[in-house]
């Protein structure tokens, strides 16, 4: 192609079409570094990663849950406003603080009412009883962030849903021993709440051995959450607690076939030979979806009464919402 | 730069070669739209409880094919290839049924499945040559119109952010996805000269610039690219090419064969009817070899081991939006798909566009694909046969998206058939139009006797 002769006229309207041809570039130049320098301050400012957990909401709850605690601890209750701001009506986030020794609550962000009441009478719709659990869980090694599960109804809701709670210890610059806590409905597909259900009933089997059977199975305790229970096995598959009937109940769950064909308690024997800890993928037929259903069977080799025994949970996994 | 005739409509036609600058800014905006599917392995590999490595090398064996199936899309050698800017993905119509082989058999199981699909893909490329009297123009822009309705979900759910299910979706994905699909729309609609034929490349820089400022930042995301090899060659040995085979699944990998080669059909058609718009019927020659292409891709991906790749609704609808078409876009982008196959690193980098950008990327996308598919169908008068022939296949095929738990009690050889809109709208169609035309049909084959 034959090339056109640039600038045929001279003088100022050339330079203002020459000008004119840099003025995209340019803009799109200025743009580029604006974004470059957004991006590299906010990977030198960013907060702990929080990678453990799959949804989005759960880190913003355990990242605002800690802000909250270093504000406590910092201000006390000046602080309270400021957990004012830290509200999410689109998440439906909101904080408490109750004191540790008689769970007097001190700062409710959805229901200042119940300021001045006290939480250790309450129970869920199971039974489990809140500060008791809480004052626990924050304490535990093995639950870093004081995750408890309860089943209750939203604020004005009508309904029962799973709720999961972060909670951690505050001493407040006065030296009240307080905890500050924040939950969230549903979400309950956190591979971390099995991780941790599983880890603490370990430690429970490895020191009272079959005395924390009884705890276990409690429907009131922490290892029942979102309608699964920690499940006991036998090294030959025999089972001790059922993961389908959550009860003592005796069965071979070694030829325990799931929809796809595959045996996923075999799988699991067979990894935790030469593992502590595995996990493993079983498929659950759906009448209402030609997918099945995906769960994951976390478990862990442990002893109980010098015996060796598995000990796991069976969560659904979590999906896109455009694979639903 | 050298024009052909019938492309006087468009800014770069089938075979013109764009100036070097704008070929590679052109190949890299069509290649920001395939980067959802050339992620997809790694759904895979997660539901089959894969190591990270697992997941980075298919993504980059994923790339590559996806490369190469577009080079080979666009070049047409011989009989392989329609010459159309059709780029190759990986396709999310094979996903489920890749999940079931892979989780029933392990990766061997999954890649010989794949294999046997490119194979059928391929046999039906031979044939579909003699099948044009079942595709007239209503069953045509029904097949394309459903292309663009199937992937309306993946395509949503990221605008919205991508959310799992049961997470919150929160309104800064929503603003970003809002301003990234505006900026596409203006600069498409009112941007002249470059403005316009980048639109997608600077709605995506812009919303993902917003995304920055507004969205709450996700390190776990770009912490991934200090774990990733800046340079991998993903291959690892022989065992690679292990593959297997269970007869249990090769009735579903056939359904779905034909159902992903109807979809190619679909985006072949389309890519043909934005590059030679003066085509009054179909040219089944570029649309076989386009098959054949697909089908050997397919086949390709499933020796070597990454998923299975299947043309782009989306890239289709940004040439018709666009209105650059050279299929030498296509080979360009192909050659970087290679490349950034074996720079891992790279496709980590263009995989930090925030979900709600690419979603809005992909709804423009589509807007197109769906309306070529309007347009062909009312390219015809519609008389009461076609109006009960298009109204039942798109009311069934719709319906499969919108009521799937009816479709989940059919018996499981007839589900494949009726797991997405396209599938079912475009058999719905071919068979309706056929008996609807029956007699039609009938009397023409007695006057020719």
């Amino acid at each position: 192609m034959e090339e056109k002769p640039r600038n045929k006229l001279k003088g100022q309207p050339g330079r203002s079409k020459d000008a004119k041809r840099f003025i995209l570039p340019l803009l799109a130049l200025v743009f580029l570094c604006v974004i470059i320098g957004r991006l590299l301050y906010l990977m030198k400012t960013h907060d702990e990663l929080y990678r453990q957990y799959t949804f989005r909401v759960t880190r913003e709850l355990v990242k605002t849950v800690t802000e909250a605690k270093t504000l406590l601890e910092e201000k006390g209750d000046k602080a309270f406003p400021l957990l004012d701001k830290m509200k999410s009506d689109q998440l439906g986030l909101y904080l408490y603080v109750y004191r540790l020794s008689d769970a007097l609550c001190l700062y409710h962000g959805e229901n200042p009412a119940l300021v001045g009441t006290r939480l250790d009478k309450f129970t869920d719709q199971l039974g489990k009883p809140l500060h008791k659990l809480i004052s626990r869980e924050i304490k535990n090694p093995r639950n870093r962030y004081g995750w408890i599960h309860y089943y209750w109804n939203r604020p004005h809701g009508l309904f029962l849903e799973w709720k999961s709670s972060c909670n951690l210890e505050a001493r407040l610059p006065d030296g009240t021993e307080c905890y500050v806590g924040g939950g969230h409905y549903g979400i309950g597909s956190e591979l971390e709440f099995a991780r941790i259900a599983v880890i603490d009933a370990e430690h429970l089997l490895k020191t009272h051995g079959k005395g924390a059977l009884v705890e276990l199975l409690t429907p009131a305790g922490p290892y029942f959450f979102y309608d699964t229970a920690v499940f006991l096995l036998h090294e030959n598959g025999q089972s001790i607690i059922d993961p389908v009937f959550k009860k003592l109940y005796e069965r071979n769950l070694l030829e325990f076939k799931d929809a796809v064909g595959h045996y996923p308690f075999k799988n699991l024997l067979q990894k935790l030979k030469t593992e502590t800890e595995a996990q493993v993928v079983l498929y659950a037929r759906s009448p209402l979806s030609m997918n099945d259903q995906k769960k994951i069977i976390y478990a862990r080799r442990c002893m109980m009464d010098g015996k060796p025994v598995i000990v796991g949970t069976v969560i659904n996994a979590p999906r896109s919402a455009w694979q639903q | 730069m050298a024009s052909s005739k019938p492309d006087t409509e468009l800014i770069y036609g089938q075979n013109d070669v764009p100036p070097v600058p704008h070929l590679i800014l052109l190949s890299l905006q069509q290649g920001m739209l395939l980067i959802l599917g050339a992620m997809l392995p790694v759904l895979l590999v997660k539901e089959i409880g894969g190591s990270t490595e697992m997941a980075i090398r298919m993504v980059s064996l994923t790339m590559i094919i996806s490369g190469v199936g577009t080079i080979m899309q666009a070049l047409r050698l011989g009989w392989i290839g329609s010459g159309y800017l059709c780029p190759n993905i990986g396709g999310p119509s094979y996903l489920a049924l890749s999940f079931t082989a892979a989780i029933q058999g392990g990766l061997p199981l999954m890649q010989g499945m794949l294999v046997f699909a490119g194979f059928v893909e391929m046999f039906l490329s031979r044939v579909v040559s003699r099948l044009r009297s079942l595709f007239p123009p209503l069953v045509v822009g029904m097949t394309v119109m459903m292309v663009g309705v199937s992937i309306i979900p993946m395509a949503f759910a990221n605008f919205c952010g991508s959310p799992a299910a049961g997470d919150e979706v929160i309104w800064q994905d929503i603003v970003v996805g809002c301003v990234t699909l505006m900026v596409i729309v203006g600069c498409n609609v009112w941007g002249k000269g470059q403005v316009k034929l980048y639109c997608l490349l600077i709605g995506v820089f812009v919303g993902w610039g917003v995304a920055l400022f507004i969205s709450p930042f996700d390190p776990v995301q770009y912490q991934m690219m200090s774990e990733v090899p800046v340079f991998a060659i993903p291959f690892t040995g022989l065992s690679q090419f292990r593959l297997a085979f269970d007869w249990s699944l090769v009735l579903p990998f056939m359904v779905i064969s034909i159902c992903g080669s109807l979809k190619s059909f679909g985006n072949l058609l389309a890519a043909q009817k934005i590059t030679r718009p003066d085509l009054e019927e179909p040219d089944m020659k570029p649309l076989a070899g386009g098959l054949m292409a697909d089908g050997l891709s397919t086949a390709m991906a499933g020796l070597i081991g990454a998923i299975a790749v299947d043309t782009s609704s989306s890239n289709v609808g940004l040439a018709a939006a666009t209105r650059a078409v050279s299929r030498w876009i296509g080979v360009c982008m192909g050659v970087m798909y290679i490349l950034a196959g074996c720079f891992p690193v790279v496709a980590a980098a263009i995989a930090l566009v925030p979900s709600s950008v690419m979603g809005a990327a992909i709804i423009f996308a589509i807007c197109f694909m769906i309306l070529t598919g309007v347009n062909e169908m009312l390219s015809v008068p519609l008389d009461q046969r076609k109006i009960a022939v298009a109204g039942i296949a798109i009311i069934f095929g719709l319906s499969t998206g919108f009521v799937p738990e009816l479709f989940a009690q059919l018996p499981s050889f007839l589900q494949p058939l009726f797991s997405n809109p396209l599938a079912a709208t475009t058999i719905l169609g071919i068979v309706l139009y056929q008996i609807f035309h029956i007699d039609v049909n009938l009397a023409a084959w007695l006057k020719k006797k």
